[in-house]
């Protein structure tokens, strides 16, 4: 503790000096010109060899707006901005960083499932033309509302071309307020005219689970992401899928980003015993802590499941396999996953941008250590690894999810009698 | 909105507590509250509210962007698990990253080793390479254009904003009996490699090595549903693969990648030994390689001897205090060994002292205009400013010629367009460097230094050679200091005429 109050003085006599510094300690020492330096000062040397980070930003600053003789000096704000991001990059941790408003108005919407919008999934890549082309609206949608289509081509946004956009660059001309209206010119294969739709952006959730139930009553839930409701959908679909009959399940997390920390521990405590160790934590400066399943809600005495993951399962994912495979309570199937065994904590700053700062690490319950770094691949390890090979992904074959079958199929003691019984894709 | 898989790679780093949970978080840390609370009180702390309402309140607290670093700062010290570096590299990193977000190239972080190898330049002495380096956008469209407009010698027309090109650790002068004249290497060379190492236009940190090592696969995702699969099935093409292909040279390219900065500080005295640089040359550019020794070079900074009976010659390799009195003395020994004309050899003189240059065109020129320099007042607008030379003239030669070439840069470029601006002298040679800005180098307490560009020099006639290079009126033909004996010329104040001369000799 003594060490938290040290830092918080630090801190304080660290502003205190931002306020006093600025006045002129150069000293001019030799005039030079052209590609050698035409004046080289010094800074009259006060403690010491070490730079203070904030009293050279300042300093920096002064002199930039003093003596750069360049055009458009950006504001200060926007080299502060750059001096964050510059401090933060020395940190050498590729997930602290710094989110501008913008970046993190844009992360929240991402983070809370819900943004304004039209709703509709893009190809991530334009066309040969340099179109947007739409990928699925979302059911309910405006966009649908308004008629737009799967394969949609937009080839304008309020009147701008969409050629030389990226995909990024269009969904930002796209989204905005609620109760505002984008116009698009929409190209379809086949008509030569073009289509001009008017819609009004809502607020679009984004989907977070799938669940359907596969042959031989083996239920299948895909989580997309780890958020507040991530875990009372599952509650749902559980419901649901044991209601029609469910006897194992494949729980999805192929793709799964992560989310949040509590809710990946909320859905841990579904597939491990209750009092069996979830993940450790460790914090700076703190002993390390051990989250343990407190809940008694154990899925697995109920019938087998299996978790599917691959490179793509990052972070809270990572979480719910390594419990799951260090409990020996399901298999794991498919690839190994990402490797990011890095907590970080959202710290909201005052003029409306944030910093994402790695504040804990986790270790799986046998205290493996699945983060990658310049020493180790990382991730976990699945107890039973397929791979889907480019062919296979290109035609929509699943190989994970046939084995993930299988596997439960022996255990419940299914036998094929040819008859499908793959029900249809479901929404909640 | 987006399809997931287009945004995995960002948000797949993004596992974090929530907001509620980190102000729970603070509960733990008692002596921490006290801090949080105030916070809170401010309304600054508030981050729950703020986090949730799609559009953030404005703020009332202090949001000065100085207070707004110190923030950061301090939550990084604070919270960050992975331990922080040094302040000093917290600061390089932040200085690094302000001072390469502007577009000039030589508005940079200097390294403690490149530092000091700056200021012993200054007095004539050479770390490493022996050749002074800057950095140049380089943009092979806009030389090959220059080229074709049969501009001898002209490095190149300044890159357009669009096309910025890319930054280049450039020669610009080789000094006599270095490393880099003994491998050949000449002004205008640009090194692209040190011992097969890539030097790579920007600072390469592990965030962009983690992300350019691991490009997402395919394997981003779900295999899609059916419904999700495009109309038209994908078959596995051969474009696919060879730019998969591409992509990992790339990668690997980067990897191995050095950067311009330590490039440098390599350069300037940070390597010992035998090493193998790469550079390109010319137009279009043709790529070599050469093994140098690295080594200090000292060379003679002023030379001066009598051509023929009545012609003298003087040589300043580099202006500073001390070569400008040497030059001085050397003049009046000419004179009194009977000499009446001169030729002022600048070839491979990289500038130096912007004083120094003011005096050394003094003693030839009087109080005659040197140069216009345009630089920002207090309240940043751009202002103009005639710089004299500083006299009296000491030697009045009767025939006077300059001879120069592409090493000829900074203030060196200003003495030959002074002596030409008011003298009517002739430049004999090749086109100069084109270096037409100033730097301010200052050093910070642990070495570094930061190097600014505070002005832009013009010609006393406003003429501006920066990336473009003073136009010689006489081109080298056979020995250079033949040529500029033969085109030794009276002096004579510029004709009014010869501004428009002078405008069109300069490659503009």
């Amino acid at each position: 503790m003594a060490l938290h109050r040290k830092h918080i003085l630090s801190g304080f006599l660290g502003l205190v000096v931002t306020g006093s510094f600025a006045a002129g300690v150069f000293e001019p020492e030799l005039k030079a010109q052209g590609s050698l330096p035409d004046t080289i000062f010094s800074l009259r040397p006060e403690g010491g060899k070490e730079l203070d980070p904030a009293r050279t930003y300042n300093k920096v600053l002064d002199i930039l707006n003093e003596k750069y003789v360049g055009d458009n000096l950006p504001s200060a704000r926007k080299l502060t901005y750059t001096a964050i991001r510059g401090l933060l990059n020395a940190a050498d941790d590729p997930y602290t960083r710094f989110l501008d408003p913008d970046e993190f108005r844009q992360l929240k919407e991402e983070n809370d499932g819900e943004f304004d919008g039209i709703g509709a999934t893009l190809e991530p890549q334009p066309t040969k033309e340099g179109y947007i082309k739409v990928l699925r609206p979302v059911p309910g949608g405006p966009a649908e509302t308004a008629g737009v289509k799967r394969g949609d081509m937009i080839t304008k946004i309020d009147g701008k071309p969409t050629t030389g956009l990226d995909v990024d660059e269009a969904v930002k001309l796209i989204r905005g307020k609620a109760g505002t209206i984008v116009k698009l010119s929409i190209k379809r294969s086949g008509q030569a005219a073009l289509v001009e739709k008017a819609i009004t952006r809502r607020p679009v959730e984004l989907p977070i689970l799938e669940y359907r139930m596969l042959e031989g009553g083996v239920g299948y839930i895909s989580l997309l992401q780890f958020n507040e409701v991530s875990d009372r959908k599952i509650e749902l679909a559980v419901r649901d899928l044991e209601a029609k009959g469910m006897k194992a399940l494949v729980f999805d997390l192929r793709g799964n980003p992560g989310g949040l920390l509590t809710s990946a521990i909320d859905i841990s405590s579904r597939f491990v015993k209750p009092g069996s160790d979830v993940v450790w934590i460790e914090e700076a400066q703190e002993s390390d802590r051990k989250k343990t399943n407190g809940r008694v809600r154990y899925l697995g005495e109920r019938w087998p499941f299996t978790i599917l993951v691959n490179r793509t399962s990052a972070s809270a994912s990572e979480i719910v396999a390594g419990a799951v495979k260090d409990n020996k309570t399901g298999t794991v199937i498919g690839a190994t996953t990402f490797g990011k065994g890095l907590v970080q904590t959202l710290m909201p700053l005052d003029d409306g941008s944030a910093v994402l700062i790695t504040t804990a690490k986790y270790l799986t319950p046998s205290r493996g250590d699945i983060n990658r770094s310049k020493t180790q691949r990382g991730g976990v390890v699945p107890d039973i690894e397929v791979e889907v090979t480019e062919g296979q992904f290109l035609k929509g074959e699943d190989p994970q999810l046939k084995k993930a079958l299988e596997h439960l199929h022996q255990k419940i003691g299914y036998t094929k009698t040819g008859k499908n019984t793959t029900g249809a894709p479901k929404n909640p | 909105m987006r399809r997931r898989e287009q945004f995995m790679w960002i948000s797949a780093m993004v596992l974090c507590l929530a907001p509620f949970a980190f102000f729970a978080g603070l509960g733990m840390r008692g002596l921490y509250r006290s801090f949080a609370t105030e916070r809170l009180d401010t309304g600054a702390g508030d981050g729950l509210t703020r986090l949730a309402s799609a559009n953030p309140r404005v703020p009332d607290t202090d949001t000065r962007p100085q207070f707004l670093y110190m923030d950061v700062l301090n939550k990084l010290k604070l919270w960050s698990v992975e331990g922080v570096p040094n302040d000093t590299r917290l600061a390089h990193g932040s200085v690094e990253a302000m001072l390469n977000s502007l577009d000039d190239p030589n508005t940079r972080l200097v390294s403690p080793t490149e530092a000091k190898a700056l200021r012993d330049a200054t007095l004539g002495q050479f770390h490493g390479l022996g050749a002074v380096l800057t950095i140049q956008r380089y943009n092979e469209r806009a030389v090959a254009e220059t080229a074709k407009a049969n501009l001898p010698g002209v490095l190149g027309t300044k890159p357009k904003p669009e096309n910025p090109g890319i930054k280049t650790v450039t020669v610009v002068s080789v000094l006599p009996g270095s490393p880099a004249e003994t491998a050949g290497l000449q002004a205008g060379d640009r090194i692209t490699e040190i011992d097969g190492h890539w030097v790579a236009p920007t600072h390469v940190s592990y965030r962009i090595l983690t992300q350019i090592i691991d490009p997402a696969g395919i394997q981003d995702g779900r295999p899609r549903s059916p419904e999700e699969l495009p109309e038209q099935p994908i078959t596995p093409d051969p474009d696919r693969e060879k730019f998969r292909k591409e992509q990992e040279e790339v990668s690997k390219r980067w990897q191995t990648a050095t950067d311009l900065s330590t490039a440098l500080t390599d350069l300037n005295g940070g390597m010992q030994g035998e090493h193998e640089i790469t550079f390109q040359r010319g137009v279009p550019a043709k790529t070599q390689k050469v093994k140098v020794t690295f080594g200090v070079t000292r060379p003679e900074l002023v030379s001066s001897r009598k051509i023929n009976e009545t012609t003298g010659y003087l040589r300043v390799l580099l202006f500073n205090p001390e070569t400008v009195k040497q030059a001085g003395e050397a003049l009046g020994k000419l004179q009194a060994d009977g000499a009446k004309s001169l030729v002022v050899d600048l070839r491979g003189n990289p500038g130096g002292s912007m004083d120094a240059a003011r005096q050394f065109a003094g003693l030839l020129i009087g109080n005659g205009k040197f140069m216009v320099v345009k630089e920002r007042d207090a309240a940043r607008a751009l202002t103009e400013r005639v710089v004299t030379a500083q006299g009296p003239a000491k030697f009045k030669p009767a025939t006077l010629s300059v001879l120069v070439d592409r090493g000829t840069a900074g203030s060196a470029e200003l003495v030959a367009a002074a002596l030409r601006d008011n003298l009517g002298t002739p430049l004999v040679g090749g086109s100069t460097f084109g270096d037409g800005t100033e730097q301010e180098l200052a050093i910070l307490q642990d070495g570094s230094g930061i190097s600014i560009t505070r002005a832009r020099t013009l010609t006393a006639k406003r003429l501006d050679f920066d990336g473009k290079g003073l136009r010689v009126d006489v081109p080298a033909t056979g020995d250079p200091v033949e040529d500029a004996v033969k085109a030794l010329a009276a002096p004579a104040p510029a004709a009014p005429a010869s501004a428009v001369k002078g405008a069109r000799n300069s490659g503009a």
